[in-house]
């Protein structure tokens, strides 16, 4: 058996009316970490775990989920879902919808009461498990609805969209939360494209565009390999000039320059350019890129252009008025 | 087991959440104590207990089997007639219309069919539990009715019970197609008007081959002398003249047409009227057993009765009917299972 809780090779989705959802997705999830799948609107995350979660047939590739094929019914007994647009039955309580999911996936009467508690008191939601979901705020039908996807003791949680509604400090209990439950053993995958969300506490994470997976690993081995010396400057640069250091292949963002290199040297015929322009250098230092710049470097976006090669992902613009 | 429980569990709280679920239960029984209300003697119909009532003088048109008959009559006419096949079965079907839709709904869906039970088991759970509630409520107006039968008429007429399979299958029909468009298209109103409009056409059919059928029988009697046709009006004065001959071979074909279109579609009417057959020639039989008047001496042997109880109730006809509107249901079914579980949601 692998050792990743998930395998997945060549997965592709076209949804009827030939939308390219997905156009072959690699993705390997070692067991017990937390897996943020970061990715614009539209890019594929929720597609590809509808796909796991049986809830849309793939249209080619193939994989398994905790050693087993992908839609094997047993295996998602031990799988957590919260979905990204959950409908909670309106007329059940909080309480009546974890209690129905752990009826769905077999939780025995006896552990059902007791996990419920448990749950209710780790979302923050004791207090209101007798009122009825219609009258929950976002954030509270969100908290419910991670209470009910880790009912059947689950081995791996899909998590869609997790704080999508809920307040800061809703926020950092989620944090926690996943923090704790992965302590516990359990694999987290989480999509989102809130990146501060998963920054703390990500262990990997792989960054989709269009459909493709554009880069994956270890957070800390993505940023190394764009670590590097970034020279800030005050004024306007010469087109002259901007062309020459972009053909050198340097992001040049605003008032800013970002080198691929650690070498100070390197920075140094950089420096020589922008004096020589007769403008004031104001910051050279060493930076690791934030998760968000990573983000923002392999999808496209802000003045950088897209530096995966051959892809042909182009950020969402908003037209100026 | 506990998956597919707690997913009935489930529809019944979902249909028990919608006002149109109360509105049919209230109406229902309503319906029923209304009947058990009616009551007769020798010289009055009463209504609401006593309430009001109708002068009428029974004793001059054969007393009490009259009122008798005329009870059973209510019932098979307005009661079973109006209320069970029509109204009841209009609304079963609107309480139960939103039951697929909403479960594909993506929202409900990422709850539902992401976890242990498979898609055909919450298909089938969705479809026992919309059955279940239509036999609960059928069920319950027909043991008030029971009731009724034995407080007016002094018998235990078990065959009422006869119209819970029979409604249920009648429903079953109907609701079969509005699965299969609600799993097709997703949408409630859709399905609604379109299972009507299924309702509607195969009443039609069912109502020309009626006519068809009396039009061939009147064909078959000719004026002796001219060979005309005689018109219905005047068949029974002029029967001496009349002779039999074969009938019009052209309505015979249309006869013909009309049943293999009829075969594909439910068979309402005529599976509630094989309920009401059973239900009247029980009614009367159990009546003339404890009547020990004069009426059942006229059929002194019971062996007549037991025939023409016979002829009327074990007919192909009503086994064809029963037979053909379950392959409906089931074919029906199998289409909307299929798709269910296959669909992207
Ligand atoms: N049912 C559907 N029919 C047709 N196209 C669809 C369907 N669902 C999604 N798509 C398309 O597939 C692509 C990927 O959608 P998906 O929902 O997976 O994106 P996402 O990454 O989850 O986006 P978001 O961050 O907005 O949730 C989009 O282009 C979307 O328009
Ligand atoms: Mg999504």
């Amino acid at each position: 058996m692998s050792d990743y809780v998930l395998d997945l090779s060549g997965i592709r989705k076209t949804y009827r009316g030939g939308v390219e959802a997905l156009k072959g997705i690699d993705l390997q999830v070692p067991r017990g970490c937390i897996y943020g799948l970061l990715g614009p609107n539209g890019a594929g995350k929720s597609t590809i775990v509808k796909i796991l979660t049986t809830l849309i047939r793939r249209s080619g590739g193939d994989g398994t989920m905790l050693g087993k094929p992908i839609g094997d019914r047993e295996t998602l007994q031990k799988v957590g879902l919260l979905p990204e647009h959950t409908q909670f039955p309106p007329y059940l309580t909080g309480r009546q919808v974890i209690e129905f999911a752990a009826g769905l996936q077999n939780v025995p009467s006896a552990l059902t009461r007791e996990r419920t508690d448990a749950l209710l008191a780790k979302v923050w939601m004791t207090e209101s498990q007798h009122r009825q979901i219609k009258t929950y705020s976002k954030g509270m039908k969100q908290r419910i609805g991670i209470a009910q996807a880790l009912v059947s003791d689950p081995k791996i949680i899909f998590l869609d969209e997790p704080t999508d509604g809920v307040d800061p400090a809703g926020r950092r209990e989620f944090r926690s939360l996943v923090r704790e439950l992965r302590e516990e053993g359990r694999t987290i995958f989480i999509n989102t494209h809130i990146l501060s969300e998963l920054e703390p506490i990500v262990d990997r994470v792989a960054i989709m565009a269009n459909g493709e997976i554009l880069g994956e690993g270890k957070l800390d081995e993505l940023r190394t390999e764009k670590t590097g010396y970034v020279v800030g400057f005050e004024g306007q640069l010469s087109a002259k000039s901007l062309s020459k250091l972009q053909d050198g292949d340097l992001e040049v963002d605003g008032g800013s320059v970002r080198l691929p290199s650690t070498n100070a040297l390197d920075a140094q015929p950089v420096i020589d350019l922008i004096r020589q322009e007769g403008l004031v250098i104001t910051d050279v230092s060493l930076k690791s890129q934030s998760l968000e710049d990573l983000f923002i470097g392999l999808v496209g976006g802000g003045s950088s252009p897209p530096p995966v090669p051959g892809n042909s992902v182009q950020p969402p613009r908003i037209p100026q008025a | 087991m506990k998956p597919f429980l707690t997913l009935l569990l489930e529809s019944y709280r979902g249909l028990k959440s919608e006002t149109i679920f109360w509105v049919t239960v209230g109406l229902s029984l309503l319906v029923a104590v209304l009947f058990l209300s009616i009551g007769f003697d020798e010289n009055e119909i009463s209504f609401f207990f006593g309430a009001t009532n109708i002068e009428f003088d029974f004793s001059g048109r054969g007393g009490r089997l009259v009122q008798e008959i005329g009870y059973i009559m209510i019932f098979t006419n307005l009661i079973a007639g109006g209320w069970l096949t029509f109204i009841a079965i209009i609304l079963a079907l609107i309480s139960c219309a939103s039951i697929f839709p909403d479960a594909m709904k993506e929202g409900s869906a990422g709850m539902l069919m992401t976890k242990a039970p498979s898609r055909l088991q919450v298909f089938l759970a969705k479809l026992t539990g919309s059955l279940f509630f239509v036999f609960i409520q059928v069920g319950l107006f027909v043991v008030i009715v029971f009731v009724a039968f034995r407080w007016r008429l002094g018998v235990w007429n078990f065959s009422v019970f006869w119209y819970v399979p029979a409604v249920l299958l009648v429903f079953l029909n109907l609701y079969s197609f509005m699965v299969l468009l609600g799993v097709l298209t997703r949408s409630v109103m859709t399905s609604i008007m379109l299972t009507m409009l299924l309702w509607g056409i195969s009443a039609g059919v069912d109502w020309a081959i009626t006519y068809h059928e009396s039009a061939y029988q009147l064909s078959q009697y000719v004026d002796a002398p001219t060979g005309e046709i005689v018109p219905e009006e005047e068949v029974e004065f002029r029967m001496p003249e009349m002779e039999k001959v074969e009938g019009d071979p052209q309505i015979l074909s249309q006869i013909g047409t009309l049943k293999i279109v009829h075969s594909f579609f439910p068979k309402n009417s005529p599976i509630m009227e094989s309920a009401e057959k059973k239900l009247v020639l029980d009614g009367m039989a159990g009546m003339l057993a404890s009547d020990g008047g004069d009426v059942s001496q006229k059929l002194e042997d019971e062996g007549e009765l037991d025939d023409a109880m016979g002829k009327l109730t074990a007919n192909d006809s009503t086994f064809y009917s029963i037979g053909t509107s379950c392959i409906f249901a089931f074919v029906m079914l199998s289409i909307a299972g299929w798709l269910f579980c296959r669909k992207d949601l």
